[in-house]
């Protein structure tokens, strides 16, 4: 099998259901008028309802396809065909040289990544650096007024009282949302939809509104008096806020070299728009990494980062004490057969008070902790460690069963989100093998 | 002190301020930068600080309430790739289809005593929950984190009602309950579930007694004669009825002996002569007489019902259901005939009834020689009801050899071969799978309208019946133009083909 590639990776590259079934339908070896390898790529001609047969390749290493098709699905349906095909069964595939359409094809992609590499070494263009910053300043004043009215919108609704709102529904939180898109702070927007959610979820929303309207007003006020607070906790303000940071900045810091470990993935649409969240783990540096990617509607994710992968690789963090970081240099991926993480839960503990410390909006820290057991527990599920202590654990019965029937009261391990108060399992490690929690994962 | 907050917030600041503090002289420190704030600030102020206070001093709790761990595995796990077969199974849609490839899936996987891997077990045991037939092939292969894992989820709990002793819930359990526990234990102790039934016969209503009858069907034998025997003259016609079904399946009994003496008298054997002074054969003859015109109460206590069911006349009804309890090979045996003379012999006026007959009695009485007599003499000769079911009844050798028979036959015709595939869910041997292919082949050219209509249904029965190693001549062969207009069918007849291929290379 090829450079960790396996049946359920392909499963999990597939854009829906739909296509995944079609895949399979063209994984018959008699589909295809040819079909080759090398250490690199996969490719094949499958025949189709036309005359001539459709012509699909597969980068290996980068997770990139391109079929003659006209299907707007990605990857498309011939893709998955030939990559199930070829994780079946390790003789399905014949190494071969290229044949002519492919080294087209491949050669076409070698330069692209040079020219990309030349732009990115390529002395920066000259900045209007007094430009720049006056839009910035005019960017941040409306952010100001923005959450000046904000501010006096949470104030009111403490001063009125917050009982009757779920009576209200979404719509009374869309208006205050909408205003902030306007104002550019749309980091804020988006906890101002998490307050709509939180208070639209039923018996007990109250304290965790209360937590989420708090945490919001600290993020005001940190912004308002941000002159006085340290750089990097400037950084993580307008990180929160979602003023984006430059490339050119990222690409002037430092990286961090590491064996880097793809522990956990999900994908969720937010308003059409599909956010992408990979979390990495240093095996030396021990430190989480979220790395984002973003799609509009049917347009492709980078999928070159899949779960239950390792690499060695560089990875530089975004300016302040938050976990986003991007790869800015990736040797090759290599399946994932053993964590390295956290000892205990305790050790999980302090880990993540130490990043909840540095920066207080942090949601979660997602983390390998070892030789954890799941368990059962009155109506809900918990994870106990080596020591014998117990964190609950949010996850619903479909992943707490796998867990358990994986482990069978034995020591796994796992990777896991924690806001310091629940663990939210998301893959284990058992016998060398990842399996995926989250739904949709085989 | 969140909680009081969280309360505040609700009546709202502006009918109760804020009570903030002391906690502690630390908290209250910081809590005190808050004082020249407006009410609904010092709440909000207050809620933030105190919740990052709580979330980055949470510890986990101790815990001592870890259920036992499961016990090592003695089989091997299968591979990887017959494990990613088993979910790829699991995960079509719920259809016939998928219960046979499950089926063959666990069949393969006991055959090599390979386990399922751990992580598709609960996937596996739901299955288990909503399809009882899946169940004792799931216990072969569940390994022993299986069992353990049963023990924890109710819903997977199928195993463990059946180990429960069957004599309390014949006593205490509804009537489902008891129809369960007595079919368990008739498949291990038919006496012990006969004796159940007894004990408690006075007090059970006639339906649950009538239910208990027909259960008994289950390792039916000449013990049970005598209390059956007196079933017919029970109050409920419903226990009667079933009573008398199983007495006419025990090929000794004493109603099939009074059936015997009552049909005797009615057939008549005329062996044939052969040369003679014109050197003419006179064929073999069964003469049919039909039963006296007046029903007798006797044979009413014996379950024959009086009414014709259909277009019949009552005597023929009658003889019908005398001859159909009775075993065929009591009337090859006396006439010292084979089964095909016996079915050749019957006069022409009565071929339907008492083929029909004959039929019925085959299948409450299977024998393979006069099942292949009668399904070969309805499918080539239009001779009698073609009844499939007797398929099922033959053993596994004799089924193939008539089976590929049925298939060869020239009058063979797209919907029965659609009924012929359906009737036995068994797998074909080379040599009948190669009758049947070479049947589709023909069906095919000749191009009927009934059989592009069936042709979907035909390959996906023999998608599942024919020997994978098929796959490799059959992909050289079925493709091109002919097979155009069934393109999506085959596609899928292939696809299920190679699966079922996979399985037993991977779990070899």
């Amino acid at each position: 099998m090829a450079a960790g590639w396996t049946q359920d990776r392909v499963v999990q590259l597939a854009p829906d259901g739909a296509s995944l079934k079609a895949g399979q339908g063209l994984a018959l070896t008699k589909k295809w008028v040819s079909l080759g390898r090398d250490e690199l790529y996969v490719w094949g001609e499958c025949q189709g309802s036309g005359a001539k047969p459709y012509q699909v390749q597969f980068d290996l290493s980068e997770s990139a396809s391109k079929c003659s098709c006209p299907s707007r699905k990605f990857p498309c349906k011939h893709a998955l065909g030939l990559m199930l095909i070829l994780t079946a069964s390790s003789d399905a595939i014949a190494s071969q040289a290229m044949p002519a359409w492919v080294a087209e094809w491949v050669a076409g992609r070698i330069e692209r990544t040079r020219k990309r590499q030349e732009k990115a070494e390529a002395p920066p263009k000259p900045v209007d650096e007094e430009a720049q910053a006056q839009r910035l300043e005019k960017r941040l004043a409306r952010v100001a007024e923005g959450l000046t009215a904000l501010k006096r919108w949470a104030e009111d609704l403490i001063n009125a009282g917050i009982a009757t709102l779920p009576s209200k529904g979404y719509a009374f939180f869309d208006e205050p949302a909408r205003r902030l898109i306007d104002a550019q702070a749309p980091g804020v927007a988006g906890r101002v939809q998490k307050l709509a959610q939180i208070a639209g979820s039923g018996a007990g929303w109250q304290h965790p509104f209360v937590s989420q309207l708090a945490s919001l007003y600290l993020l005001i006020r940190a912004f308002e008096g941000r002159a006085a607070l340290p750089e990097s906790v400037q950084h993580d303000v307008m990180a929160n806020i979602g003023i984006p940071v430059k490339s050119e900045d990222i690409a002037a810091l430092p990286a961090v070299r590491d064996l880097w470990q793809i522990i956990a993935q999900e994908v969720d649409v937010e308003e059409g728009l599909r956010v992408q969240r990979t979390w990495l783990f240093g095996s030396e540096s021990r430190r989480p990494a979220l790395v984002l990617a973003f799609a509009h509607g049917a347009a492709p994710l980078d999928v070159s980062l899949a779960p239950g992968l390792s690499f060695e690789g560089e990875v530089t963090y975004f300016p302040g004490n938050g976990l986003r970081a991007a790869v800015t240099a990736r040797g090759d991926l290599k399946p994932l057969t053993a964590a390295r993480g956290l000892a205990t839960l305790e050790e999980l503990c302090a880990f993540a008070t130490g990043h909840f410390s540095q920066e207080p909006w942090l949601s979660e820290v997602v983390t390998p902790v070892h030789r954890v057991i799941p368990m059962k527990s009155d109506g809900g599920w918990a994870m106990v460690d080596a020591d014998r202590r117990a964190i609950p654990a949010t996850m619903n019965d479909r992943a707490g069963w796998l867990s358990l029937a994986i482990s069978g009261s034995h020591p796994i391990d796992l990777m896991t989100g924690y806001d310091g108060r629940s663990l939210r399992p998301l893959a284990i490690i058992a016998n060398g093998e990842y399996v995926s929690l989250m739904s949709g994962g085989a | 002190m969140l909680e009081d907050l969280t309360v505040t917030a609700a009546v709202g600041t502006g009918r109760k301020p804020p009570a903030i503090g002391p906690i502690s002289p630390a908290m209250d420190e910081a809590l005190g930068v808050l004082a020249d704030e407006s009410p609904a600030g010092k709440l909000l102020g207050a809620a933030a600080i105190l919740n990052r206070y709580e979330r980055c001093g949470s510890l986990p709790r101790p815990s001592n309430a870890l259920p036992p761990q499961a016990a090592e595995e003695t089989s091997p796990p299968c591979s990887r790739r017959a494990g990613e077969l088993l979910a790829q199974i699991l995960s079509m849609a719920n259809n016939e289809t998928r219960a046979h490839l499950i089926g063959e899936w666990l069949a393969a996987a006991a055959r090599v005593s390979h386990r399922v891997p751990h992580r598709f077990l609960p996937a596996l045991l739901d299955y288990g929950s909503a399809h009882r037939v899946a169940r004792a092939g799931i216990a072969q292969v569940a390994g022993t984190r299986g069992p353990w894992l049963m023990r924890l989820n109710l819903q997977w709990q199928f195993g463990a009602d059946e180990s429960e002793n069957p004599a309390s819930v014949w006593s205490t359990g509804a009537r489902e309950q008891r129809v369960a526990a007595l079919n368990r234990l008739r498949a291990t102790n038919p006496a012990a579930a006969r004796e159940l039934v007894q004990a408690t016969w006075k007090e059970d209503a006639a339906d649950d007694r009538s239910l208990f009858v027909s259960a008994l069907t289950i390792g039916l034998g000449a013990e049970d004669e005598p209390f059956l025997e007196t079933c017919l003259d029970d109050r409920s016609k419903q226990v009667r009825t079933a009573a008398a079904e199983l007495l006419a399946r025990l090929p000794r009994s004493a109603l099939v002996g009074r059936m015997i003496s009552r049909a005797e008298l009615l057939l008549r054997f005329q062996a044939g002569k052969r040369g003679g002074l014109l050197r003419k054969t006179t064929p073999a003859a069964i003469d049919v007489a039909l039963p006296p015109e007046e029903f007798s109460a006797q044979w009413a206590r014996d379950g024959i019902i009086e009414k014709p069911e259909g277009k019949i006349g009552r005597r023929q009804w009658w003889l019908t259901q005398f001859l159909a309890a009775i075993p065929p090979t009591h009337w090859s045996g006396t006439w010292q005939v084979s089964p095909e003379e016996c079915v050749a012999a019957v006069a022409d006026e009565f071929t339907g009834v008492v083929l029909t007959a004959w039929s019925r009695a085959a299948e409450r009485h299977p024998d393979d020689a006069w099942s292949r007599a009668l399904l070969l003499a309805a499918a080539k000769e239009d001779r009698g009801p073609l009844t499939l079911a007797l398929l099922n009844g033959l053993a596994p050798a004799a089924r193939q050899a008539v089976a590929a028979e049925l298939l060869e036959s020239s009058k063979m015709t797209a919907d029965l071969l659609l009924q012929v595939l359906r009737a036995g869910d068994f797998a074909y041997d080379r040599h009948s799978a190669d009758v049947l292919l070479r049947q589709i082949d023909r069906q095919r050219e000749q191009q009927t309208t009934a059989y592009a209509y069936l042709l979907p249904q035909v390959l996906q029965g023999a998608a599942l019946r024919i020997p994978p190693e098929f796959y490799d001549e059959l992909a050289q062969r079925w493709g091109g133009d002919k097979w155009e207009p069934y393109r999506k069918a085959l596609d899928e007849f292939f696809q299920k083909l190679l699966l079922r291929r996979e399985i037993q290379r991977e779990l070899a």
